[in-house]
């Protein structure tokens, strides 16, 4: 299957806010649920309100396009979620120890897993910082940090200190999985807007500013097994989870409404399962309602499948 | 305001030059041998930048004193303005402009996004390392005398140099014609911020900027449709400074159609 990916540059760290009411904390890439928000909310502005509540209709019914989740990139190289069920190997203990850690694999390695399901590792494929497997050098997939931040007092400028963090990526790349053509302009155009908007929280002191470097095709040589993985967050349906077998982790997604038209709302808790998730039977998943107010608020929960191999 | 809809963004675009030695600090001082007490703030790769968040807040408070807005909600110790209903907020560029808690149930999506201004590296000349401390910053000892033993009280303060240049970047969303009349006070708070202060100690002489090389422009959402927003002229002509901006700022307003 052909997909399209958007890589952009990024301009300035992001803050991917994990647990609500911490600004200290930050995840490391950006989920499909919050880049879904951010779609959305340009979306919303740019074409009204009325034009999002018929895209969030499709979405419920048959969605025009999938997104998935937005991985760190670096110089180039893409990097993606190790798929949970493929074995990283190799001969020296030490290295193997660290290989537990990897959670990003290049786009090479990638195609490998989903292709053969396991593959040795060379020593010098793991990055500098650990975290992921290139075969390029690389030094670091991201870096986070912890900026201290102060409120002054407008009369006698007695300052209020308090941390804020961040993350600061060297490029980031997501996939789009485009069903109906017609939507492309729109895309477009909203992911343009977006680079002037920007992603996650924190951004009117500029975090999550982005430049789209290039848009462009990608192919995976996906296996025709019946077994799955996803590159998106992924809350499957109900009736979906019958008999389901997989390898896989999930999390926990909270968080508060923000919409120009609903204020103070909170979002219902709603465990995902995370990106790289590898489970036996085409997984589909759908939009979850988790708060209702003047408008219903969704959390965007398709899966983005890509076969892969089943046995390891 | 009923309906939100996106009209267009300005982006704001030029150089903050340090005229003083600038001390954003970074509050994390490390216990190190041979480190400063008071570090400045760094970005990824070790050079000094000045966080969106100090240009907004410094910007907001001096817009909240200017157009004399009463501190009304405190934050910790500190006490800010922010409007408690929606016919003040109706009246208040300053709210608008800077934003609101999202929760409160009349807030709008705040108007301006101000980055991280990163340090252009040429502007710090060789010349001006030999006298510094270190790569990027000099370090200034400061002192306080004891009045009646004498005693000196020694401290140091790692500043970005006098004469370092940074650059800026502002986006403000035009969501109505007000948005595009209001974004004059988005200068004059620019104007303000030059005769006061940016970062710590700005009373004895630290932190005093200026704007230069400003370039305003306008993208409207029909270039963002057409994919043109790299080939944009600026519309504000050889207006480049905030001051000249504010002062004939009818001839940027007309290029905002």
């Amino acid at each position: 299957m052909k997909y399209k990916v958007c890589e952009i540059e990024t301009i300035t760290p992001f803050h991917i806010g994990n647990k609500e009411g911490s600004l200290e904390e930050t995840l490391h890439y950006v989920p499909s649920d919050t880049l879904f928000s951010a779609f959305c909310n340009v979306y919303r502005i740019l074409y009204g309100e009325d034009e999002l509540k018929k895209l969030i209709e499709e979405f419920t019914t048959k969605p025009p396009f999938l997104l998935s989740s937005a991985f760190p990139a670096v110089n180039g190289t893409l990097f993606f979620p190790t798929p949970k069920n493929s074995k990283l190997v190799s001969d020296d203990e030490i290295l193997n120890k660290k290989l537990k850690k990897i959670e990003f694999v290049s786009e090479e390695i990638f195609k490998e897993l989903i292709k053969e399901g396991k593959i040795e590792v060379k020593k010098e494929w793991v990055t500098v910082d650990g975290k992921g497997i290139a075969k390029e050098k690389i030094e670091k997939l991201w870096v986070e940090k912890e900026v201290a931040r102060v409120t002054i007092d407008r009369k006698t400028n007695a300052s209020q200190l308090y941390y804020q963090g961040e993350v600061i990526f060297n490029g980031l790349h997501f996939l789009i999985d485009l069903k109906d053509e017609n939507y492309w302009k729109e895309i477009e155009t909203t992911i343009r807007v977006m680079e002037h908007e920007g992603i996650g929280g924190e951004r009117t002191y500029g975090k999550g500013l982005f430049k789209i470097k290039k848009v462009r095709d990608i192919e995976f040589n996906e296996n025709k097994s019946e077994w799955f993985l996803t590159l998106s967050m992924y809350c499957p349906k109900k009736e979906e989870l019958k008999g389901i077998k997989g390898y896989f982790e999930y999390i926990t997604r909270g968080g508060w409404v923000y919409s120009p038209e609903e204020k103070g709302l909170r979002k219902k808790f709603l465990r995902m399962f995370v990106e790289g998730s590898v489970f036996n039977k085409k997984i589909v998943g759908g939009m979850v309602k988790v708060a209702e107010g003047r408008h219903d608020v969704f959390r965007y929960g398709y899966a983005f499948p890509i076969g892969v191999k089943n046995e390891i | 305001m009923e309906e939100i809809n996106l009209l267009g963004k300005i982006i704001i675009r030029g150089k903050i030059k340090a005229e003083t030695g600038l001390a954003i600090g970074s509050g994390g001082g490390k216990m190190e041998i041979g480190g400063v007490d008071n570090p400045v703030i760094k970005d990824a790769f070790g050079k000094p930048y000045i966080p969106g968040s100090s240009l907004k807040g410094k910007m907001r408070s001096l817009l909240e004193k200017a157009s004399g807005k009463k501190p009304n909600v405190s934050l910790g110790k500190a006490r800010i303005h922010i409007c408690e209903n929606k016919e003040e907020y109706q009246k208040c560029i300053v709210c608008k402009i800077f934003g609101l808690p999202g929760e409160k149930d009349f807030s709008e999506p705040t108007r301006l996004i101000v980055r991280d201004a990163f340090l252009i590296e040429d502007s710090i000349t060789d010349e001006m390392r030999k006298n510094m401390d270190f790569k990027y910053t000099e370090v200034k000892s400061e002192n306080v005398i004891d009045r009646i033993t004498s005693a000196a009280n020694p401290r140091q303060m790692e500043r970005v140099p006098a004469g370092a240049e940074f650059d800026f970047e502002m986006i403000y969303n035009v969501f109505s014609e007000e948005d595009k009349n209001n974004l004059k006070d988005v200068f004059k708070g620019m104007e303000l911020l030059e005769h006061d202060y940016l970062g710590s100690s700005g009373s004895r002489g630290y932190g005093k900027v200026r704007f230069e090389g400003i370039k305003v422009y306008w993208c409207s959402k029909e270039d963002y449709e057409k994919g043109k927003i790299e080939e944009k002229k600026e519309i504000n002509a050889e207006l480049q400074t905030p001051n000249k901006i504010v002062e004939k700022f009818e001839e940027i307003r007309k290029n905002i159609s």
